[in-house]
């Protein structure tokens, strides 16, 4: 094991694969290799693994049928502002919705790009927000230009909220 | 049609039928690995033909080897399969010491090729499930002290994986199959199918039922690493099966599981049962696109395969007049196939080029004692056994000296008439020389000459011998009995 954790477990390879992962891993990650497993094992592979891969075939074709009326989808990255380091981690579901938005664009396999569009005020804080621009398949440059565009016409890429505009002046000036 | 196959019990008189189908890992002859650019090489030391991708560090992207398709797509076409134009790569799960990915990049349920088969000579034809592409993992070594060692070189080699629908029902079946299969492979030049290499594996999936009954239980047999284990494991599994069944006990009935040939002891043994099979989860790789080869390139690779072993069986015997088994032998292995051509193109004399070649040449190959075990390590070319041909044909040496003259053509390579000549296997054409030791064979012979006189010829070859012993055996045997037949007739 070239990098990272080895831990040597009780003498056996697959111990110590397992005592590796144990030490190595943190829940998050743990909980995604055990949900892949899962839903890849014999027994469960056509009801789980089989049907995601229906469903995103829908998706697909869902995104297609959006392309033939729009040259490209703008909405929010995320469904929230930026929540608290730690602050879901009790709740894995709550925090896998915070990908809602992003994740039927990449089980689409569609170029997307996020760029700043601005702030809400949350909780006495100023916090960024992101406007995500998809593309129909292949059409990268499209959404990169448009993106351009988008940051030509507006000043939010170069707006800083006021906390974080202070730290980097305290840190790095 | 042969009889019906199977095995009768001698306790019931129940015939128990074979039910057989062959998994068979062919090791593509790529100057390079599957994925990455490591030169493969056999015997080179441990480790030495690694990289980032196949040592499997982090970052790394595997990128398919066109060549490898290219002969997998040979291969293929030369077994009569459909190729598909698009097929893909998908990850095969397992965590193991000789496989640093954690997964083997292997084709599943997309193979790049479906159908084709190997007709057997008792007319059934065996069909192929598939053909699919895969990379070899490395190598574990345990019987060096008390760790394991790990040989990575071996991993990311090519291979091709065909599989059989269960047509095979006895083990001289599975025996006849995969001599053709392999002879087929190395025809179109897809792998040397060196099986001490291990670049040819056999797994073999056997299950046993009464005639005319539904199939039952297989079991699948590990480590055969020759045709002669394949024919063993076969046998020694069918009558475990039988007597397991008719033990009556449910207890001791076959049961779905991976078994082990152990050659030093003859049987099969228990690696692993059902319960403990892999789940190999297998997925699309996402890491490599899907694989394409356009028709057009198909039918230009199907261009490129060369006459194959019974297409040249039947033309030897069609044509040249050749025996079956001459036939049969000649057509084993390309290597020899190509050499007898330009033999019995250089000496005018295919009956005899076959007769060299399928029975001395085979023979010779076969004694340890000489070290020349295959046309490779001959250093004999086909001028060579061309022009001794025709030193027989003309009477300068004889059958048995040229023989001689062959073994160390074979090993040592040389001009045969030089050969000849310096060996002492010339020929006596000395007409004076020959009558003397004829006359020399005559003295006291007189119940030989009396029953020669009364029409029995045969009695001449008595005499044979003596006068063969007397010229050092530089004499012609046909020669000596013309003269022996006139020194008689006029006595």
């Amino acid at each position: 094991m070239r990098y990272g954790v080895r831990k040597d477990g009780s003498g056996s390879l697959a111990s110590m694969y397992g005592a590796t992962r144990d030490a190595g891993f943190g829940p998050e990650v743990k909980r995604r290799i055990l949900l892949g497993t899962y839903v890849l094992s014999a027994g469960y592979y056509d009801a789980w693994y089989g049907r995601a891969l229906k469903v995103r075939s829908l998706l697909r074709r869902d995104f297609e049928q959006a392309f033939e009326h729009v040259d490209v989808l703008a909405g929010p990255t995320s469904p929230t502002a930026a929540f608290r380091l730690g602050e879901k981690k009790d709740d894995p579901v709550a925090m896998y919705l915070a990908d809602v938005l992003t994740v039927p664009v990449s089980l689409a396999g569609l170029p997307a790009i996020s760029v700043p569009c601005g702030f809400v005020d949350e909780g006495g804080k100023r916090l960024p927000i992101g406007l995500q621009l998809v593309g129909r398949a292949r059409a990268d440059a499209r959404v990169l230009r448009v993106a351009r565009a988008f940051e030509s016409a507006t000043d939010f890429a170069r707006a800083r909220p006021p906390h974080h505009v202070s730290t980097a002046k305290g840190g790095a000036a | 049609m042969s009889a019906t196959p199977g095995y009768v019990s001698k306790k019931t008189g129940v015939r128990w039928v074979p039910v057989i189908g062959l998994e068979v890992h062919c090791q593509l002859g790529t100057r390079t690995k599957l994925f990455c650019g490591c030169e493969v090489q056999f015997g080179s030391p441990p480790n030495s033909l690694t990289c980032a991708v196949c040592t499997a560090q982090p970052g790394t992207l595997p990128v398919l080897n066109r060549e490898a398709l290219e002969l997998a797509v040979r291969a293929a076409l030369a077994l009569g399969c459909e190729v598909r134009t698009k097929s893909k790569f998908d990850r095969k799960n397992y965590f193991y010491c000789d496989l640093p990915k954690g997964y083997q990049i292997s084709q599943y349920d997309e193979p790049y090729c479906t159908g084709g088969g190997i007709q057997l000579s008792n007319g059934r034809f065996i069909r192929l499930t598939r053909i699919h592409m895969e990379e070899d993992a490395g190598k574990a070594i345990h019987d060096r002290g008390s760790t394991t060692l790990v040989d990575l070189n071996r991993a990311g080699v090519p291979l091709i994986e065909s599989v059989t629908e269960a047509d095979v029902t006895t083990a001289a079946e599975a025996v006849e199959y995969l001599t053709t299969l392999k002879a087929i492979l190395q025809y179109v030049g897809v792998s040397d199918c060196d099986m001490e290499k291990g670049e040819l594996r056999c797994d073999v999936n056997i299950s046993m039922r009464p005639e005319g009954e539904p199939w039952r239980t297989k079991v699948e047999i590990k480590n055969l690493n020759s045709f002669r284990f394949v024919e063993a494991a076969i046998e020694h599994e069918a009558w475990r099966q039988i007597e397991a069944y008719e033990s009556g006990d449910p207890k001791l009935f076959p049961v779905q599981e991976t078994r082990l040939w152990d050659p030093a002891r003859n049987v099969t043994r228990t690696m692993r049962s059902k319960e403990s099979a892999h789940d190999y989860r297998y997925f699309a790789e996402p890491d490599l696109p899907p694989v394409t080869i356009s028709k057009v390139e198909i039918e230009r690779l199907r261009g490129c395969i060369p006459e194959l072993p019974h297409a040249r069986r039947e033309r030897y015997q069609k044509e040249l007049g050749l025996s079956a088994y001459d036939a049969g032998v000649l057509t084993a292995s390309r290597a020899l196939a190509d050499f007898f051509e330009v033999v019995a193109r250089l000496s005018q004399k295919p009956k005899d080029a076959a007769n060299w070649i399928a029975n001395d040449l085979a023979r010779e190959f076969a004694d340890a004692t000489l070290g020349v075990p295959n046309v490779d390590a001959m250093a004999m070319k086909p001028n060579d056994l061309a022009e001794l041909i025709r030193l027989v044909d003309e009477g300068a040496v004889n059958v048995a000296g040229a023989r001689k003259v062959l073994r160390v053509l074979m090993k040592d390579g040389g001009r045969p008439k030089e050969l000849v000549k310096t060996l002492g296997l010339e020929q006596v054409q000395d007409e004076g020389q020959l009558e003397a030791w004829c006359k020399e064979a005559l003295v006291g012979k007189e119940k030989i000459v009396a029953d020669v006189k009364a029409g029995k010829t045969q009695a001449l070859n008595a005499l044979l011998g003596p006068v063969m012993k007397a010229s050092k055996g530089t004499a012609n045997p046909e020669r000596v009995k013309e003269i022996l037949l006139r020194l008689v007739q006029g006595a």
